[in-house]
């Protein structure tokens, strides 16, 4: 008899336990974040990490005593596609997450096989262009359309009456694809345009430039990160005095340095606060300002990622209305986003649209000012 | 009505005050509910779609402006086109959805549906139309081709134009039924409230006067047989024992009636016991003290008469015990004169204002050579007209002026201060002199008959007086006591009462 109290004790016991781990399980979700903290494109990674940051410390300050408690993990890409699998299966093995945010558009594509396996949302916070939307299910752009977005460059140049475009791109998918964008506009109106893919990490394009000079090539567009500072300086070294364009990531620190200032006057597609709820987006900035001490590099990532992770921690807050018991985590949330048509964001009033893709983030023509400084382009 | 106890009729009472509460409750609640329903459906469900309709109304003129600016405004740049793609891929997309949930609460034969259908198809082609235009109108070079502009143009100013008054109108015929709804709702809403009002003030006095009528019953119910019971009572403690209280039901108050009743009848019957063997006792003392006065009578003559017809000087022996035999006699007969005042007190039961500075004087007359001789000094205050028995008043004071007198220190003359004064129920007198005092533990015992603290030969007298001043000071309902320091003097206190 004592033999079978002792064994029901620890039956109990065991069965307990595991009902307890489960429970403390289910009161926390964790997140990851995949960006570019160091090496390149540094402005598109630590503003938004910062943001997703904020985001999640403001829902877990505000939030109900029976809301989920939310964890946010970070890991360095350094903007390679390459590391965003080994960097995605730590932040699975060591924190267990459900949903994953990253922003580099070829990572995106890396990780497809692995978050459908895994059952994990993935949400890229940076772009949305026609190859994501065509991802699996559990894929989800909370950013600018990528063509949209780019195809305003070659909008300008049309509108100026330019003739001869050269478009030196980085050999990436966003790149590509604002470069593709950029050349169908303007094969559509007859501007003759070469679109050169350069090396990843090529930091001398003087033999591009002089012989777009040479061919008489009357606007210059950079499609690509801070190596491009080189090709400015070089292109003005080589008496180009054609009009610049660059892409939405002009704001790299390093892009300046590396142009020696040749970089003012360049005209790009940005987004900042005027262009969203600057009434949102004003409180957003002063937050973040207040908990990081200064503003990000580069506004619209922050803003975007922002944006995309509040919609999520809106839907999780109220976990316990939606979900069934028996409903897996990624069906239910996956749901939930598509049910998304009206979310009044920072970046303005954002819908999901069915491709998973985000509607209502819309990019301007701005101008490189001063170091750091760009304004908008009037007309 | 019998109601039962008291505990049972405050029950009663404040089980009806909660009752009534209750149905206040109950009937408020039902009452609120329907304007609750009513409120929540209009700010849940009415207002806000009220709302969105104007908002909708508001982006579909929007977006038509904005249209007619990028087409003949020629305001190309992203300032515009964002905003019409804003309003074309969220907002508008969102009020179409919006409007088509409104669809699905509907009966199906509602006419709003069919409203609903109209806008949602209308404002699909007016998106489509705008795309058309923002595609057309890509660059500023786009408007300097002709055939591109008379296509927006035609696309603008008639079709935009005609979808745009189109969406407005079925949006304002949409926004007229849940205006007429409402408007609707809000009168209900006030009828609602109003009635509701209604029944919570109806209640309220019901309830008011219900409790005013019940306190004023059980408070009637305690106070009326608490007042008769204090009445009996005074009744009673002024010696009128036949009082009795009327008594109704069983409850607390009517068991302590009976109870009252019972001991005022044991009272009486025992008041009437002692009355019979007072005056058995009197009959006694009357007849034993009357009747010894004759053997002592014929004693002393006898004693007299032997002393007078067989002298015996010679016999000395003889003539001490003779003179023994007279003496006691005479002091025996003393005794039982004494007897015989004491059992006369109060036989005459004559009430009558008594003016106690005249009846003073009196005394003072009757004791005036006694106070010559001994140089009695007499200090008397503003005496009260009391009500009383004036020949036992008389003998009260005379006794206790005498006694202070007979008490005198032999070192000053008597001072004798007699005064009044009124405390609650009673005259309070005081007679105060500067004999030779009384030591504490016989200020009980010189009031006991024929008690006496001295022998004959220090001071004679029977021990009998101021028994008769507390027998007095009793049949006016008072108390007698002293107030002594040895050597310096006594005050001697008694009441009267001032109720008779």
């Amino acid at each position: 008899m004592e033999h079978i109290g002792l064994k029901m004790f620890v039956i109990l016991t065991l069965l307990v336990s595991l009902i307890g781990c489960k429970e403390s399980k289910s009161e926390e979700i964790n997140i990851g974040y995949i960006g570019p903290l160091s090496k390149r494109a540094t402005d598109l990674g630590i503003g938004p990490s910062n943001a997703l940051q904020l985001a999640v410390d403001q829902y877990n300050a505000s939030r109900s005593d029976d809301a989920l408690k939310v964890n946010l993990f970070i890991e360095d890409d350094q903007w390679e596609k390459d590391n965003a699998l080994p960097a995605y299966h730590k932040l699975r093995k060591e924190h267990d997450i459900d949903i994953v945010y990253i922003s580099n558009t070829d990572g995106t594509i890396a990780l497809q096989d692995a978050i459908l396996k895994d059952q994990v949302i993935l949400i890229n916070p940076l772009n949305s262009d026609a190859l994501l939307s065509s991802l699996n299910q559990n894929t989800f752009k909370i950013a600018k359309a990528t063509e949209e977005a780019n195809g305003l460059i070659a909008i300008r140049i049309i509108e100026l009456g330019l003739k001869k475009v050269l478009v030196l791109t980085y050999p990436n998918d966003y790149m590509s694809r604002a470069a593709t964008s950029c050349k169908s506009l303007l094969d559509n109106v007859g501007v003759e345009n070469k679109v050169t893919l350069v090396g990843k990490d090529e930091t001398d394009f003087k033999d591009e430039l002089q012989t777009a000079k040479d061919a008489g090539v009357d606007a210059y567009v950079f499609f690509g990160y801070k190596e491009f500072g080189f090709a400015m300086k070089q292109a003005r070294d080589l008496g180009i005095e054609a009009p610049f364009f660059g892409s939405t990531v002009l704001l790299d620190p390093e892009f300046f340095s590396n142009s020696e200032g040749t970089i003012i006057g360049t005209e790009c597609s940005f987004f900042t606060p005027a262009d969203g709820n600057y009434v949102l987006a004003d409180e957003f900035m002063d937050s973040y300002k207040n908990k990081f001490g200064s503003s990000p590099v580069s506004v619209w990532p922050a803003m975007q990622a922002y944006d995309a992770m509040n919609m999520v921690l809106q839907e999780i807050a109220n976990i316990t209305e939606t979900k069934n018991r028996n409903e897996a985590f990624d069906d239910w949330l996956r749901n939930r986003l598509f049910d998304i048509s009206y979310y009044q964001g920072v970046c303005g009033n954002i819908s999901i649209a069915e491709d998973g893709a985000s509607r209502g983030i819309y990019f301007s023509l701005y101008q490189y000012a001063s170091e750091g400084k760009l304004s908008k382009v009037r007309r | 009505m019998v109601i039962g106890s008291i505990r049972n009729r405050l029950l009663l009472g404040f089980g009806t005050l909660i009752f009534v509460l209750l149905i206040n409750i109950v009937l408020t609640q039902i009452a609120s509910r329907e304007s609750t329903a009513t409120y929540e459906e209009l700010r849940t469900e009415i207002v806000p779609t009220i709302t969105m309709l104007d908002e909708y109304r508001e982006v579909n003129k929007e977006l038509f402006l904005l249209s007619l600016n990028k087409v003949f405004g020629r305001q190309s740049d992203e300032q515009y086109t964002n905003r019409m793609k804003a309003i074309t891929e969220v907002v508008l997309p969102h009020f179409k959805t919006k409007v088509f949930l409104l669809t699905q609460s509907l009966p199906p034969n509602d006419k709003k549906i069919k409203i609903s259908e109209n806008i949602i198809k209308l404002s699909n082609r007016s998106i489509t139309i705008v795309k058309e235009i923002n595609n057309l109108l890509l660059t500023r070079v786009d408007y300097d081709n002709t055939q591109r502009i008379g296509q927006v143009t035609q696309k603008a100013n008639l079709d935009l134009s005609d979808l745009t008054q189109q969406i407005d109108n079925n949006l304002s015929l949409l926004q007229k039924e849940y205006n007429t709804r409402y408007d609707a709702h809000q009168t209900a809403l006030s009828k609602e409230l109003h009635n509701l009002s209604g029944i919570i003030f109806l209640i309220g006095i019901i309830g008011i006067l219900l409790g005013l009528g019940i306190a004023s019953g059980i408070i009637n119910s305690i106070v009326r047989p608490i007042n008769a019971l204090q009445t009996s009572a005074l009744q009673l403690s002024n010696g009128n024992f036949d009082v009795m209280v009327k008594t109704k039901g069983k409850d607390e108050l009517s068991l302590l009636g009976h109870s009252f009743n019972n001991m005022a009848e044991s009272l009486q019957k025992n008041f009437e016991e002692i009355k019979r063997k007072n005056k058995e006792l009197e009959q006694f003392v009357y007849i034993a003290s009357h009747d010894l006065q004759e053997p002592l009578r014929t004693l002393s003559s006898f004693t007299s008469l032997l002393e007078k017809e067989y002298p015996i000087e010679k016999d000395e022996n003889s003539s001490t015990y003779v003179r023994f035999i007279n003496e006691a006699t005479k002091r025996m007969s003393r005794l039982v004169k004494g007897l015989l005042d004491y059992s006369r007190i109060g036989s005459t039961k004559e009430l009558s204002e008594v003016d106690c500075n005249t009846l003073i004087m009196g005394v003072e007359d009757d004791l005036a050579l006694t106070i010559g001789d001994t140089e009695t000094i007499l200090t008397i205050g503003n005496l009260p007209t009391i009500k009383g028995y004036t020949t036992e008043l008389r003998l009260l004071f005379q006794n206790l002026i005498s006694n202070a007198i007979k008490f005198r220190a032999k070192n000053r003359s008597p001072h004798i201060s007699i005064s009044a004064e009124i405390i609650p129920g009673f005259w309070k007198f005081s007679v105060k002199d500067n004999g030779i005092g009384i030591e504490n533990q016989f200020h009980e015992r010189i009031f006991a008959i024929f008690q006496r603290l001295h022998n004959q030969s220090e001071y004679k007298g029977t021990g009998i007086g101021l028994a008769h001043c507390r027998k007095v000071v009793e049949m006016h309902g008072g108390k007698i006591w002293v107030e002594s320091i040895p050597t310096v003097g006594s005050t001697f206190y008694f009441t009267i009462s001032n109720k008779q």
